[in-house]
């Protein structure tokens, strides 16, 4: 029994008071994040598991629009497509996130990021193959243009951190001296903390 | 009692132009820098393709501005052959109606200018390829939408005129494979393709620093 009235008396206690925090937003002009996940990709055309490492940084120009800029590192792949499959898929992107507004901590967006990849392939050859000696050829690297677009949130629950969440369908085709093109299309998706910052105080009007 | 009517007549003139170059002045002047992706349709090997670019605008007018882009495109020719194409350029855009460049408003613009390109088409699985530089001429129309007072997305639609020697790609079959015979064409001609793009754009200086000046 005590331990139920202590538990309510403590709520009771604290409900207001973060109830005062909660008026203060975080989201708004100036307002500086970034965050280091583990992203889970799929290419569901040629069905091979990829693990990103990615890294971003994003400025918010205001409460609706910010600037994001994202790397991306192919730490592993798993999988080919007809004998072939990827060395290397690292990228960067650079786009615009739409926020849509809430009165709270809670931040869902949208964004729109156009980039550019450095892809590698290889050609797996097989034993029982008649024309083929075993071993793995690796084809020249190319540049491969994308264009990427997701949806996700950001939950700003202390002034310098925050829980995110993100789904991204990424575009683009690799096309190199391999036999046949392979297809970038992939589904994305990560989690995890980030920590954020306001880099610019706002002047105060004068009243 | 004449010089007294043309001296009103001018001070009025004057008074006009004045306040329609301070209203002029307001849209002028700003630079902006953004990035890209490009989609290119009916090409002559009828292969689409897509790409990645920036640029950078520097409004010369309210009614004028100048766009200067570079974009890296690359096409997938029936599964066997490749396209690179590289587009280094600049295109005038005028705006003939809305100019304003504020929240919400959508700023249409037509468009015209020059590039100089590299395309280099491969085989696939072979290192055989034939390339060229050329220049080319581009034409348009697209909008602005003014996301917020400094941030626009833009969709333009261009047709891309190449002057020069071009390389061309015809898939065939034989014995039911496909294969591909890629020539550079011995004398100049004109060859074309659509170009659509969606840019991201933020305004981000005023380059004549003009309205701090006049405050």
């Amino acid at each position: 029994m005590r331990t139920i009235i202590s538990t309510v008396l403590v709520l009771l206690f604290t409900t207001p008071i973060l109830a005062q925090y909660e008026r203060q937003q975080y989201i708004h002009k100036h307002l500086m994040r970034a965050d280091a996940s583990i992203v889970s990709g799929y290419m569901y055309k040629s069905g091979i598991k990829n693990v990103h490492v990615n890294g971003n940084l994003e400025y918010y120009m205001d409460n609706r629009i910010s600037f994001r800029g994202d790397a991306n590192y192919l730490l592993g792949s798993s999988g080919i497509s007809d004998s072939m499959g990827f060395l290397h898929n690292h990228s960067v992107m650079l786009g615009t996130v739409f926020h849509i507004q809430t009165k709270g901590h809670f931040d869902p967006y949208f964004i729109l990021q156009p980039g550019i990849a450095y892809t590698q392939s290889y050609k797996q050859r097989y034993f029982d193959d008649p024309d083929e000696l075993g071993g793995r050829t690796n084809y020249p690297g190319v540049l491969s243009p994308l264009g990427t677009a997701g949806l996700g949130f950001n939950y700003y629950f202390q002034r310098f951190a925050h829980l995110f969440m993100e789904a991204r369908y990424v575009y683009g085709q690799h096309l190199a001296e391999a036999p046949y093109p392979l297809s970038l299309e992939e589904v994305r998706i990560t989690f995890g903390l980030g920590f954020n910052a306001f880099i610019i105080k706002e002047k105060k009007k004068p009243e | 009692m004449k010089k007294l009517i043309l001296l009103s007549i001018l001070l009025v003139s004057f008074t006009g132009f004045a306040q329609e170059r301070e209203k002029l002045d307001k849209e002028s002047g700003y630079f902006q820098l953004g990035i890209r992706n490009t989609v290119s349709a009916f090409s002559d090997d009828g292969a689409n393709g897509f790409g990645y670019g920036g640029q950078f605008r520097i409004r010369v007018l309210s009614r004028v501005n100048t766009d200067w882009f570079m974009d890296y495109i690359t096409t997938d020719i029936g599964g066997v052959a490749r396209r690179v194409d590289w587009h280094i350029g600049w295109s005038v855009l005028g705006y003939p109606l809305n100019y304003e460049t504020t929240k919400g408003k959508v700023v249409p613009y037509i468009l015209a200018g020059h590039c100089f390109d590299y395309t280099k088409v491969s085989k696939n699985n072979t290192d055989f390829y034939k390339d060229k530089f050329s220049s080319a001429v581009q034409a348009g129309i697209g909008a602005h939408y003014n996301v917020t007072d400094r941030v626009d997305i833009s969709l333009t639609t261009q047709y891309m005129m190449h002057l020069g020697y071009d390389v061309k790609a015809e898939v065939f079959e034989l014995d039911g494979k496909k294969d591909v015979l890629i020539e550079k064409q011995r004398n100049r001609g004109v060859e074309g393709h659509l170009l659509v793009n969606l840019s991201m754009n933020v305004r981000l200086f005023d380059m004549w620093d003009q309205h701090r000046k006049r405050k």
